[in-house]
Parts: structure tokens; sequence; C-alpha cells
């Protein structure tokens, strides 16, 4: 094994054991190596993500080594992204603005989704907790966002997605919608307009990337 | 019976395996030692941050079922409890700062709590019936089952919610979050209107992932 693929095999396994400490200089060992920030994130972090995410999915992994993941990914993120600036750019998913609709305050799984999408390769503008339409508006309007997600946690509070999605169309943004939460489903992200619907934060993350890029 | 409201604190029993229930894990799955450093290790400071109330009245059935109340009975025991704003104010301030993990286990902590503040309410209001020669049915809560949670309002109006500092949102949303309200009906007879069994089998979120059985008829 060469140096650069031992670094490598390295940053996928501290990201999906979520060593947030180790991944810091591994980050840097990648880069002072030789490696370019593309190659860090696609085959170093990006494996170690996905890995965390199949875990989840196949009930050897919980929301907690989920999030540490996560973390892990961020942190390393945070020493790469620099050294991508400089080559340019690129890397980035898509841009998208998150939050939990008006009326209701639901923090925790829209802040997961968001975490998660930004350590799957999305730029996320959290919004917080009872964002009102026009503020989900005008942050997508700022960014030219890509995609719009939506939390809502009460049957209460689910209309505001509807909303969303009549009043993003009628300020004549490109954004996709997509939509969560535990009343949520995809008939009503269907009857509503949204153009997707994830009840997890793992198929968030898969969802996003179709709505962004068309991939499966 | 009926009376007016009974304000008082509450002993919780919050476990961490409970914690972890709600984290998602089931009995035997392997919990990652850095969740179980992190959970010991914020454990003290999360109990100190819990300020478990609760209030209770006994009401006639028809102002329970005018709160909507499906299945109320001719008397009916409503209470509200919260565990305060204190623990999910620092779980909030813990995902500002970015550290999700560690929000993400006091807000566990935090609703292991609040569940656990609604057993001890649901207990007083047991031992209110049994004074009283009744049976306490299975409690109910507004959002689960056919109790619509629009009605959360009007079950709040039957009992002192400013007093315990619970407010609710536009979205008839309880703050502090983790809060409970709930109701149960007095029956003479026990097997009137009672369905034992967990609250899982009665409650509509088929895909909550804090299900421990499945929904009755599944």
């Amino acid at each position: 094994m060469t140096e650069a693929s031992e670094v490598l095999a390295a940053l996928s396994r501290a990201v999906l054991e979520g060593d947030d400490e180790s991944v810091v200089g591994l980050a840097r060992r990648a880069l002072d190596g030789g490696l370019t920030p593309l190659e860090t994130i696609e085959q170093g972090l990006v494996p170690g993500i996905r890995r965390a995410g199949e875990l989840w999915e196949e009930g050897e992994y919980f929301l907690p080594e989920l999030v540490s993941s996560a973390q892990a990914m961020k942190a390393a993120m945070e020493v790469v992204r620099p050294a991508l600036a400089r080559h340019g750019g690129g890397g980035e998913l898509g841009r998208v603005v998150i939050g939990t609709v008006h009326g209701d305050i639901h923090d925790i799984g829209k802040t997961l989704v968001g975490t998660l999408l930004a350590a799957n390769g999305f730029a996320v503008s959290d919004e917080g907790v009872d964002v009102p339409l026009e503020r989900f508006v005008d942050r997508a309007r700022e960014l030219d966002a890509d995609l719009v997600c939506a939390s809502a946690l009460l049957t209460t509070t689910m209309a505001e997605q509807r909303e969303l999605v009549g009043a993003l169309r009628r300020a004549g943004l490109r954004a996709r919608v997509m939509v969560g939460g535990a009343p949520a489903s995809r008939e009503w992200a269907r009857e509503i307009g949204a153009h997707g619907y994830a009840d997890n934060a793992v198929a968030a993350v898969a969802v996003a990337r179709r709505l962004v890029t068309g991939e499966a | 019976m009926k009376h007016g409201a009974v304000v008082l604190d509450l002993e919780v029993d919050v476990t961490p395996d409970e914690v972890y229930r709600y984290l998602g894990y089931r009995r035997g799955s392997q919990r990652s030692a850095k969740a179980q450093e992190r959970l010991v290790e914020l454990w003290p400071r999360a109990l100190s941050l819990l300020r478990p109330r609760g209030a209770y009245r006994v009401v006639e059935g028809a102002e329970a079922a005018a709160a909507g109340m499906p299945g109320a009975g001719s008397e009916v025991g409503v209470g509200l409890c919260t565990v305060g704003g204190a623990l999910e104010e620092t779980s909030a301030a813990c995902a500002a700062g970015g550290d999700l993990l560690d929000a993400l286990l006091l807000d566990a902590i935090g609703s292991a709590a609040a569940e656990a503040a609604a057993d001890a309410l649901n207990l007083a209001l047991c031992t209110v019936a049994a004074d009283a020669g009744v049976h306490a049915a299975p409690r109910v809560s507004p959002g689960y089952g056919s109790w619509d949670v629009s009605f959360q309002g009007r079950l709040l109006a039957l009992l002192p919610a400013a007093e315990l500092g619970v407010t609710l949102t536009t979205g008839q949303m309880m703050v502090p979050r983790k809060s409970v309200s709930l109701a149960v009906s007095f029956e003479k007879d026990p097997s009137k209107g009672h369905r034992p069994g967990s609250a899982c089998e009665r409650c509509g979120l088929e895909r909550c992932r804090h299900r421990v059985a499945p929904m009755r008829g599944m």
C-alpha cells in the first residue's frame, strides 16, 4: 500500500469511526503529501461518510455514530476547503436552504439532516426553527439555492410546507423543495407539489442528491 | 370528584437504557465508545438542569370531550407536565455551536425525562382514581391516535399551564418542548374502554422511531 492510499484509507476509517481529532491531522497529511483536495475528499472522506450511512441503513449504526461521522467529516472539510478554493473550487454538490417551518420549533431532526447534507458535499444554510416563509424565499433567492428543505413535526404546522411550495413558485425561484418530519409522507409531498420527501437523514441525502444532480 | 388543579413537583426516574432507546438503539445493539463516554460525562449536568413539575385536575367527561379527547368517560383526569426549558436550551446551544452529538444526547435525556414525568403524573392520577374507587384507563394525549393535536390549546385551558411555564406556539406546539399533556378516563368498570398494552399499540404514528410495539391490527 502506498503512502497516499494509506492516508486515504485512514481518512475513511477516521470519518467512519467519528474520530474528529485524528481526521484533522490525516487531512493535513494527505494535502502535504501531494494529494489534491478533490482526491482527499472523493477517495478519503466521502467513502467514510457513505459507509456510515450504509451502516445506519443496515441497523449497525445509530444516530450518535452517524452524527459523530458527520462531525468528523466537517472537521476534515475545514482543513480541505481552503485548499480546495486555491485549486479553483469544485466538489460542491449544490446549495441548500434548510429550516423548520413557522410555528414549529423542533430542531434536532432538521439539524441532523443539514449536518449530513453538509458532510456529503452540499453547501447548507441552516435557518433554524420557526422560519417564516419570507425568510425561506429570501435566502433561496439570495443564495440561488438548488434545494429548500422544510421540516414540520406536527399536523398543525405541516400546512406551512404547502405554503412554502407556493411561495417559492410565485417568487419564480428554481429551487426544488424537499419536505420531511413525522406527519409528512411521499403522498403529502406529491399533494402539495414538493419535489421530494425523506423520512430520515440518510434518505434525505440520497433524495437531495437525486433532486440536485439527477444522480440516483 | 371534580376538583381544582393540583400542582406538584415530580420525581423522575431517567435511566441510560431509556435514553439509548430514544437514540434509536435496540436491546443488545452495539453502542460506540464515544457515545457512551459523552453520555456518562453529560449525565450529571443534564439531570441538574431538569425541573420536573406537573399539574392535574379531575373534570367532567364533557369538558374533556370538548377538548377533543376521544372516548372520554363520565369523569376524566387531565394533566400537564414539563421538565422545564433549561435542558433543551443547553441542547440548542450545543447544536448551534456545532456539537451535534452532545445536542442529540441532551435532547434524548430530555425526551426520556419528559416521558418519566408523564409516567409520574399518570401515577398521581391513578392514585386519585383508586382513592375514589374507580379505575384509570390508559393515558392518551393530543397528537396521538385519534386525538388531533389542534386540540392542544383547549386541553391546556383546563390546566394551570402558565403556572408551569408552558405556552403554545401558533402551531399548537408546547414550549418547553419537553412537556407532555395527557388525559385519563376514570371508569367504574375496569374493562369498559380499557385497552391494556403498550401505548405504541394505540398510537397512529406507524413509522415512529421510538415505536416499541407494533400498531394494533398490524
